[in-house]
């Protein structure tokens, strides 16, 4: 529902300035016959309608989509008008007051939407049920109208002449007319339903409570009503002369001075700007040809200018790369990472494809950083490259490794590319990093797996398919608690998942490195004692403020083993509040360690909150775990 | 008794009536159908209003009058539109496409001109 209510809000803006050109085409064009005005309407109207346009270099139209349906969940909201002032000057207040809110679930714009888009609908609901409950009094009250001739028919109850029905319209006049007057009146309903104007206004009503949010549309259906009340005029005098055009003006005017109105309901007729229409009466020249075909021509060109809308990507580049997107973004980060090499001249290097895809607003740039890191006494880092940007592409970088004590245990690829924002800062639009760790081989490119998590769950069953930028790949499949399903989060690293029942997340599972790879190390563990193996589980056990206590081998093989145990950690950021680190309390969650040498260097961890997970749901969980090689 | 006053449209029911009375109910909404263009209920719904108000009485299906064709034109028809209707109707849109109430120099105006383009027109 949201989705369709931002459609409705770009449609309208676009259609809004179709509209401000009808306007002013009124204004210019005094003299053009009243058809074409309608004609203009109709395209408003087919703007409205359509969802889909055509795409033109010559469309006017400044954008497409001002709002785009990923402003909801952007870091930062920022509207697209096409007009650049305008944006720079609404954007930044619009960020002020709706970025979302990291500490907050919901972000604010997906609330205001969805409140905005109920609101939408529920007025929708009430313009239609006035219109038809309005619709069918006044078809009560005239249901005694006395038929005077074919489907003319009089009525006490009406005053001013007007014409109902959608598929046999019927025309209601008051009784007691003077004849002449009569007369003239009839031939102006008879061009009404001649020309279906009550289709017209019935189509123009229904998508008026669509749009019933946009004040230019309420004007727009105004206009649109005066314009048919005009054309038909211009219909029905065809051919009168000058006595008749004076009896038909005479019949306008005292329809008009009538005391007792029966107010039109949407779709009736009732009459407009009665002086101007006397006068265009009176006054009515045949328009001349050439009017004629301005007219059309006009009506032709906004047509093609604002029924169209500007091509919206087009793939390439002026000078024929490729425009920035997700994708080819991360072909050209994979390409640059698999390319980083250590030679035996102690030199490492990397190099950046010919063709760099470049962003269509030029706001986001590809930056590059490489360090090293050497052990020593205390241990080291080079930083050769920090967040280097400016890459033309085609680069060769190559640079030399210069230990100040130590020998290397790291070299570290990091690419980017980052993107400018209103406030003046910068977020990552993608990334990826590739690292070389000992043993070093030398000469080689070290090749490079996009990491990926690719989840599948059916029912209670669940599988997840780990794929590690060092080529290994993993599935992890168990069984679940009832309710609780496995989500990816969009900006999260691949390595992580979270668990939600109920729409809160309850836990998580994530994947960390072995404390050590070294096969002579790992064939110390006792894969079946509950003694925690630091060899496996130091890069997150070994720190002070966070580890496993409680652990429990629940099964296990020559290689590996699944255990439960309490994950416990202290809330490092609130130092300020406690003093000392010492003093923080420290939290606890139940949680499932499973790790297997033979799969991959990685020891995988699954949390769940005490709440929401039974110890007893855990332990089963914990016998149900399998953890295998695949690809 | 004063007379009761009747609409237009239910004066023109009772022309029918008066010619052809007393006549029975199915009768009369073939009439009122060919002559008036009614649909059934609605000749039903005004013989009973009509009843009700003691100008006309049904007896079993058949219909006859309680006043007199010149009573009723004594009393004068009243042709005025009952004002709750106007209250009833969407007033957010008859706000914007009706006329503002014409100010007498507004009417006179409009006046001037159709007569002026008469005798301009005539000489």
């Amino acid at each position: 529902m949201t989705e369709g209510f931002i459609r409705c809000v770009n449609l309208s803006i676009c259609a809004s300035w179709l509209v401000l050109v009808v306007l002013l085409f009124r204004l210019l064009f005094k003299k053009a016959p009243k058809w074409s005005r309608v004609l203009l309407w109709g395209l408003v109207g087919v703007r409205l309608v359509c969802p889909f346009t055509i795409e033109s270099v010559l469309s006017l139209v400044p954008s497409a989509e001002t709002i785009s349906y990923d402003m909801m969940m952007a870091t930062e909201p920022a509207l697209d008008t096409g007009i650049s002032a305008v944006d720079q000057l609404v954007n930044p207040m619009i960020i002020a007051s709706y970025s979302p809110n990291p500490a907050n679930s919901a972000n604010p714009l997906q609330i205001l939407f969805s409140v905005l888009s109920v609101v939408w609908i529920v007025g929708i609901g009430l313009l239609i049920l006035y219109s038809v409950v309005s619709y069918g009094w006044l078809k009560y009250r005239i249901r005694t109208a006395i038929r005077l001739r074919d489907n003319i028919y009089q009525s006490e109850f009406v005053s001013v002449p007007f014409v109902l029905g959608i598929i046999r319209p019927k025309i209601y006049l008051p009784f007691l007319m003077h004849e002449s007057l009569q007369e003239s009146v009839i031939i102006h309903e008879q061009a009404h339903i001649c020309r279906k104007d009550y289709w017209w206004k019935l189509l123009g009503f229904l998508i008026l409570a669509v749009y019933w949010f946009n004040p230019l549309l309420w004007i727009a259906y105004l206009m649109f009503c005066q314009d048919i009340e005009l054309a038909c005029d211009e219909k029905a005098i065809r051919g009168m002369n000058a006595v008749q055009r004076a009896d038909y003006s005479q019949a306008l005017l005292s329809c008009t001075v009538h005391p007792h109105v029966v107010s039109p309901c949407p779709l009736a007729f009732g009459e407009v700007g009665i002086k101007q229409r006397v006068r265009a009466v009176l006054h009515y020249k045949q328009p001349a040809f050439w009017m004629v075909i301005t007219a059309l021509v006009i009506c032709g060109v906004v047509g093609i200018a604002f029924l169209t809308s500007r091509p919206a990507d087009a793939a390439l580049s002026p000078d024929g790369t490729e425009w920035l997107n997700k994708s080819n973004g991360q072909e050209c980060i994979a390409e640059i990472l698999e390319t980083l090499t250590l030679h035996q001249d102690n030199t490492v290097s990397f190099s950046v494809p010919e063709h760099i895809p470049v962003s269509k607003d030029g706001k986001t740039r590809l930056t590059i950083s490489l360090s090293a890191t050497y052990s020593g006494e205390v241990t080291t880092v080079q930083n050769i490259l920090g967040a280097e940007s400016g890459w033309k592409g085609g680069e060769n970088y190559r640079s030399t490794l210069e230990p100040a004590e130590g020998e290397l245990i790291n070299v570290w690829l990091r690419v980017a590319f980052y993107t400018d924002t209103w406030s003046g800062t910068v977020v990552e639009y993608l990334s990826g990093y590739n690292e070389l760790t000992p043993p070093f081989v030398y000469d080689t490119p070290a090749g490079y797996t996009e990491p990926s998590v690719v989840v599948n769950q059916e029912g209670r069953e669940a599988s997840v398919l780990y794929t590690m930028r060092d080529g290994y790949i993993t599935q992890l499949s168990f069984t679940l608690p009832e309710g609780v399903t496995i989500t990816e989060y969009e900006n999260a690293e691949p390595y992580q998942l979270f668990l939600l029942k109920d729409d809160e997340i309850i836990g998580g599972i994530s994947l960390h490195k072995f404390g050590t790879t070294a096969s002579e190390e790992l064939a110390y563990v006792d894969t079946g004692a509950d003694k925690l193996p630091m060899q496996i589980f130091s890069d997150v056990a070994l720190p002070n403020h966070a580890g496993y206590e409680d652990y429990q081998v629940r099964k296990y093989s020559d290689t590996g083993a699944t255990a439960t145990a309490k994950y416990f950690w202290q809330d490092l950021s609130q130092m300020d509040k406690y003093g000392s680190a010492a003093a923080i309390p420290s939290q606890q969650v139940n949680c499932i360690l499973t790790y297997d040498w033979d799969v991959m260097p990685y020891f995988v961890e699954m949390i769940f909150t005490e709440e929401a997970v039974s110890e007893t749901e855990v332990a089963s969980l914990a016998g149900d775990i399998q953890l295998t090689a695949a690809g | 008794m004063e007379t009761p006053k009747v609409f237009e449209s239910e004066y023109r029911f009772c022309l029918i009536l008066w010619e052809h009375e007393p006549i029975k109910s199915r009768e009369l909404v073939k009439l009122c159908s060919e002559q008036l263009g009614w649909k059934p209920t609605t000749t039903y719904t005004v013989i009973k209003r009509l009843s009700e108000r003691g100008i006309l009485k049904n007896e079993n299906t058949v219909v006859s009058s309680l006043v007199s064709k010149e009573e009723v034109q004594a009393a004068e028809i009243d042709e005025l539109v009952d004002k709750t209707f106007e209250g009833s109707l969407p007033a957010f849109i008859a706000a914007f496409t009706r006329h503002r109430k014409l100010s007498s120099d507004e009417i006179d105006q409009v006046q001037q001109m159709i007569d002026r383009f008469r005798e301009d027109e005539k000489s």
